[in-house]
């Protein structure tokens, strides 16, 4: 049976390290490019927010290894740490990989991190080979049964962390189904049922409520306001009639208003969380940052300062292993209608109604795209070059089509150049030695190897072009064999004696 | 990144070709992306950024549109 609700004082405080006495205060997901205000300006930035698989790879065995050097130099970044889970989500009936446990616990330990968070989404599909990514959070089955099996695993991770655990409320680009649990229904489901705090994403519920469904003002109202102790908000982008939840700049001032109102009902917050998607960070500056965390220091100090204790909940559960298996159908029509496989059920048929499968089908399509052109740099912009859109956009959908989305961005750059090398790719240069070349710079990344790459054009001239985004004419090969050695300590330029 | 925790160091030995600091914010973007994707249920906007350069078919040289 999926467990009753309770409120043990001892799962939210107890044997494991307690919520800080203190609250944290007003911070930012960490990103390289945000250093100089998290590290120039005493004060701004309070605490940060760690995703920890970003600083993951995948080994050959299944397993995951952790970047110890880096996340260990988070840790002597000013301010406290918080850990937030974007790879193994909570919301699903099909239990996290139990493989990420290890380095999850790992990345806490390293970062000192005051708590752990996850997301109530799923992100994994099965077919007749096995479970595949589906290369997105996707949205659960929002039904009680789908509460049941979300709140089994979130309780899972509440039992196995040595700091107490939060889950985040996701987007849903799907329209409202018949039956479901309204959005914050199912946030109190889950909290409730597995005992854990809340990050209340109020960008998300914003979107979800722009996007046609519950109006957010219902949502605050159906979920247990006391649980809350982070609040993450973002901006996000119009895009073909939906609002996404992008982080792609400033908080809408819409947003700003609602968090005023509803900021002194969160009488157990104690961090509040910008975040911005590093491409973006680019694009609009360093100084939106520093305007967006001077607004939420302001927000922060309508703050009420007296906790609230927990409230207790009392709900019948249903059976488990019926609960598991609404889910897992759930998720695997829904993830394979995402990612381009077939399905025949009435649920199937239902979902391909909804305009909302085609956002996320765009969506991960971009991001696969952005992907593969951020970890095989210079091969992408030598596509870019050299192909016409359309014909690009041909071959990134027979890769989509040949291989499953893989959430770690160097596994989609091994998968997409090893689809390409099985290819005549029409080019001014050769693409092959531009490729081994982004190769070879991944090697000396992630394996610590060394190699020589060889040319039969000047690298310097070529690389150098495409850096600037500017393709040299090559008339022909130079008789001369160049080569670039690249290894971990650097890479050299030289021609051939 | 992994094995080695750190971006590689570029040393060129020719006075001509490379815009240093474009090339280290090349490196430091693509370790960035060789784990996990991170938190995102929006839109990357990376491929299309990259896609706004054309490639003048006269010269071969990208230009930005506009």
């Amino acid at each position: 049976m999926c467990p009753a609700k309770t409120r043990s004082e001892e799962a939210v405080v107890g044997a494991r390290r307690a919520f800080p006495t203190t609250p944290l205060g007003v911070g930012l997901v960490y990103a390289p490019a945000l250093e100089p205000l998290i590290r120039g300006e005493p004060g701004l930035v309070e605490v940060l927010e760690i995703e920890p698989q970003t600083f993951w790879r995948k080994n050959g065995r299944g397993g995951y290894v952790v970047d110890a050097m880096r996340l260990n130099r988070l840790a002597e970044l000013p301010g406290a740490r918080i850990i937030h889970g974007v790879g193994f989500p909570v919301g699903s009936g099909r239990r996290p990989d139990p493989a990420h446990l290890r380095p999850f616990i790992e990345s806490i330990v390293l970062t000192g991190a005051e708590w752990a968070s996850e997301h109530l989404n799923f992100n994994r599909g099965e077919d007749a080979a096995g479970t595949y990514d589906a290369g997105f959070l996707l949205p659960p089955c929002q039904t009680l049964e789908g509460a049941c099996a979300a709140a089994a695993s979130a309780r899972e991770s509440v039992a196995a962390l040595p700091v107490p655990f939060l889950v985040e409320n996701g987007i849903s680009y799907l329209a409202p189904r018949p039956g479901e649990l309204s959005d914050g229904m199912f946030l109190r489901e889950v909290a409730e049922r597995a005992d854990c705090g809340i990050v209340l994403d109020l960008h998300n519920a914003w979107a979800n409520d722009r996007n046609g469904r519950q109006p957010i003002s219902d949502f605050l109202r159906d979920i247990p306001l006391e649980r809350v102790r982070e609040l993450h908000l973002a901006g996000g982008m119009l895009e073909q009639g939906y609002w996404l939840d992008a982080h792609s700049g400033p908080v809408p001032p819409e947003l700003w208003e609602i968090a005023r109102e509803i900021v002194p009902r969160l009488r157990n917050l104690s961090a509040m969380i910008f975040e911005i998607m590093p491409t973006y960070i680019d694009i609009v500056g360093l100084d939106v940052v520093r305007r967006e965390l001077e607004k939420l220091h302001d927000l922060w100090r309508l703050r009420t300062l007296q906790p609230l204790p927990l409230k207790a909940a009392a709900n019948p559960a249903p059976d488990l292993a019926d609960t598991r298996s609404t889910a897992l159908h759930w998720e695997t029509t829904l993830a394979g209608l995402v990612t381009g496989r077939s399905a025949n059920c009435q649920l199937a048929e239902e979902l391909l109604r909804d305009p909302g499968l085609g956002v996320y089908r765009r969506l991960i399509a971009a991001y696969r795209a952005s992907a593969v052109i951020g970890t095989l740099p210079f091969t992408g912009r030598l596509l870019i070059a050299s192909l016409k859109p359309d014909v690009l956009d041909d071959l990134f959908d027979a890769f989509w089509k040949e291989a499953a989305p893989e959430a770690f961005g160097e596994r989609e750059a091994r998968n997409f150049a090893r689809f390409l090398s099985e290819r005549q790719i029409p080019a001014p240069i050769s693409l092959a030695e531009v490729l081994s070349f982004d190769l070879a710079v991944i090697d000396a990344l992630t394996e610590n190897r060394s190699a020589r790459v060889s040319f039969s054009f000047d690298p310097v001239l070529v690389l150098g072009g495409l850096v600037d985004h500017r393709l040299p004419h090559i008339a022909a090969p130079s008789p001369e064999t160049f080569y670039v050695d690249v290894s971990p300590a650097g890479i050299d330029f030289g021609a051939s004696p | 990144m992994g094995g080695s925790g750190h971006t590689i160091t570029v040393t060129i030995p020719r006075s001509v070709g490379f815009d240093l600091k474009k090339i280290q914010k090349i490196q430091a973007d693509l370790v960035a992306r060789l784990g996990h994707a991170g938190c995102y249920s929006g839109f990357d906007i990376l491929f299309r950024q990259e896609q706004e350069f054309v490639v003048n078919p006269q010269s071969l040289e990208f230009h930005v549109p506009g």
